[in-house]
């Protein structure tokens, strides 16, 4: 595969995990989510068959279909979102043309916390390379990058939807490290399954303050 | 017949079919428990790898439980030595399933937790072992909505247990790779070191090991104490289990130095401080959480024993779990742990029904209405905190002759910490027994509940009095 791809599906993921912190909007989270394992998928495949490498892909977009759905069927918008979006008394401001890329104090200090990770993840990366002699130095950085966001993400939002974006990318990150050592049909189903089930079990925790037992 | 395919597929399958039927409630609860009960008498009485006569007649054929099942290139392998450890398993969550019908459980218990019952047993059996931790994960993911039942708000602990177990997760799978690497290159140090740092961090997060049991408090604050438990009880069991396995396959761990005496001083700090905190707590919920994480740090000091013995650490005369048959002494220690847990959160389940919550504010007098639940939670908290003549007291004195004959800090520690359950136990009692206005005694528990507490309490007693009667036991059980 030609290195302008791999370089830009390194990019892809940069920019698609930094967004995803910064962002509140769920639908906009999902469909970066969504372009998050389409890169995942070009730099797994990298070290896997095409064939077994769009599972992942799969996976990842039937994860992010299954907590699209459940939040679209939540009445109950997640309560930090709603507060971010409207707050108390808010000031009289004139109407902005893209008000998801509105940053906040919050904001900044997200993306400053981002480009420190990235930067660690840079340094970081020869090193493991240098460990694992068998994967290229883009997949380590997409790897390391996509961890990095992961924790930073389980670190800065306590919401179920957000929690499981998290352990979702940091999962991500793995999987592009470990698809380098690792070609078993076995491992690759149970990662996938444990994706699925992740998503599963983040639409149920999103649902389930409104379910009632038995449903 | 294949033996993975009854121990494994099987529970799974029959989970799934009565999941679909969460609410016919009392064909869940027969089916389930049926199941369970009879996936432990087959492993009782079916030998695993050898013929079975079906009848007298040598005309008809035999059966043969077959020992492997092989899916993708990688082996699920049950033996007839593991036979033992499935009827601990099969007869533990029925027993479980059965106290959940007493109380207001989930409807999703009784499913989850014989899948669950069903993916230990598939963690224990994978080959390569290492894969285990995946399946540890699908158990996992399946505990969330136990911890979380529909209808109540999610709790943080939930979402962190979630957090630390796939995090967890990853460092075992990575570090299990790493071990192959080991394997091909026994003398790189550095590699040995950064294989045990993985592991162990992974083993840390997997076993809800201090500082990462921070959930286990805060789950048992607010989820239903009784499902909690069992999440309580089985994760750390298998992941012990694991443990045991690694270290067996992979002796050369035990020479990465400090190893063995981490185990020791990690399991010290968690008796110590999960009874010291304890103390200070004014939920029943987290008292019992509390309690939990000294009953991990009883597991780390087992296994930091058994491995100084294996190694020759510590003299073998002073170390007497070493002198012990280890899986015997393993479910010696499981045996009343189960019970401890399952009385104790079997006994504040009914005592949040009568109180509609844990905090000592609303628990206030709830000895004059549920006084056979609180009898059981002091006796079952005694136990736990070693009291003689109580269950917990044989395993926990040979423990701590062991730790002793090591250092006496350690065993001063160790008697801190179980110190400090008490004190939590007795300022419960106060707070259960300090009488409302016009509060007078009444037996509100149901005739189910008073006799599983009374049939539980009667076991705790009398395995404390005569523990002879438990180990030979165990001793028919592995011969």
């Amino acid at each position: 595969m030609s290195d302008v791809i791999v370089s830009i599906s390194v990019i892809l993921l940069a920019i698609t995990s930094i967004l995803m912190i910064v962002i509140t909007d769920w639908r906009v989270r999902i469909g970066l989510l969504a372009i998050q394992y389409f890169g995942e998928f070009f730099l797994i495949s990298l070290s896997w068959p095409v064939a077994m490498a769009v599972s992942k892909l799969v996976a990842g977009w039937m994860a992010g279909a299954v907590l699209g759905m459940a939040l679209a069927s939540n009445p109950i918008v997640p309560q930090e979102e709603a507060a971010r979006q409207k707050p108390a008394n808010p000031p009289a401001r004139p109407a902005r043309r893209f008000p998801i890329l509105r940053l906040h104090p919050a904001s900044i200090f997200y993306l400053l916390s981002a480009l420190l990770v990235g930067l660690f993840a840079l340094s970081v990366t020869p090193v493991v390379q240098s460990w694992i002699p068998e994967i290229q130095s883009e997949q380590v950085l997409a790897g390391l990058l996509l961890i990095g966001m992961g924790i930073l993400q389980l670190g800065f939002r306590g919401d179920p939807f957000s929690t499981i974006l998290g352990l979702l990318t940091v999962l991500s990150g793995f999987e592009i490290i470990y698809a380098a050592v690792e070609l078993s049909t076995l491992v690759a189903g149970l990662l996938a399954a444990i994706n699925l089930s992740l998503a599963l079990v983040g639409a149920f925790l999103i649902l389930a303050p409104q379910l009632r037992e038995g449903e | 017949m294949n033996a993975p395919l009854i121990w494994i597929v099987f529970p799974i399958l029959v989970a799934g079919v009565i999941y679909t039927l969460r609410n016919s409630t009392r064909l869940v609860k027969v089916v389930g428990i049926s199941v369970c009960l009879f996936l432990a008498l087959f492993a009782w009485q079916i030998p695993i790898g050898s013929a079975i006569p079906l009848g007298g007649l040598r005309a008809l054929p035999t059966l043969q439980l077959s020992e492997s099942l092989t899916v993708f290139g990688r082996q699920f392998i049950l033996t007839d030595a593991g036979r033992p450890v499935l009827v601990i398993i099969y007869l533990g969550t029925a027993l479980w399933l059965i106290g959940s019908t007493v109380i207001d459980a989930s409807r999703l218990f009784i499913p989850l937790g014989l899948a669950i019952a069903a993916l230990l047993t598939a963690a224990i059996s994978v080959q390569p072992f290492l894969y285990a931790a995946l399946l540890i994960q699908m158990a996992v993911l399946l505990c969330v909505p136990i911890l979380s039942p529909p209808g109540s708000p999610v709790p943080r602990g939930v979402l962190r247990f979630l957090v630390f177990e796939t995090l967890g997760m990853i460092l075992m799978v990575f570090a299990g790779w790493l071990i192959n690497r080991v394997e091909i290159n026994p003398n790189d140090q550095q590699l040995i070191l950064r294989t045990a740092i993985m592991l162990g961090l992974g083993f840390l997060m997997t076993m809800s090991i201090f500082p990462f049991s921070a959930w286990i408090p805060m789950v048992a604050e607010v989820a239903q104490p009784y499902t909690a438990a069992f999440v309580f009880f089985t994760l750390p069991e298998v992941a012990t289990l694991f443990a045991f396995n690694l270290f067996g396959s992979s002796s050369w761990i035990l020479t990465v130095p400090g190893m063995i005496n981490s185990f020791l001083v990690v399991g010290l700090v968690m008796i110590f401080g999960g009874g010291f905190l304890a103390i200070f707590q004014d939920n029943l919920g987290r008292i019992f959480g509390y309690a939990v994480i000294t009953e991990i740090g009883l597991f780390l000091v087992t296994i930091g024993q058994v491995l100084s013995g294996a190694q020759g650490a510590i003299a073998s005369d002073t170390n007497l779990i070493a002198q012990l048959p280890l899986a015997e002494f393993f479910f010696a220690l499981l045996l009343p742990r189960g019970l401890n847990l399952a009385i104790w959160a079997l006994a504040l389940a009914i005592i949040q029904s009568v109180a509609k919550d844990l905090n000592f504010s609303a628990v206030r007098g709830a000895a004059f209405r549920a006084p056979v639940a609180v009898i059981s939670l002091c006796l079952a908290s005694f136990s736990l905190a070693g009291f003689p003549l109580l269950a917990g007291y044989p395993v926990r004195a040979v423990l701590g002759i062991g730790i002793a004959a090591q250092s006496a800090v350690y065993a001063a520690l160790t008697l801190v910490g179980y110190f400090g359950i008490i004190v939590a136990t007795l300022r419960s009692i106060a707070i259960l027994v300090s009488r409302k206005e016009e509060e007078t005694w009444r037996i509100s528990e149901s005739r189910a509940q008073l006799f599983l507490l009374g049939v539980g309490g009667l076991v705790l007693v009398f395995t404390g009095l005569f523990p002879q009667f438990f180990l030979s036991g165990l001793n028919t059980l592995f011969p």
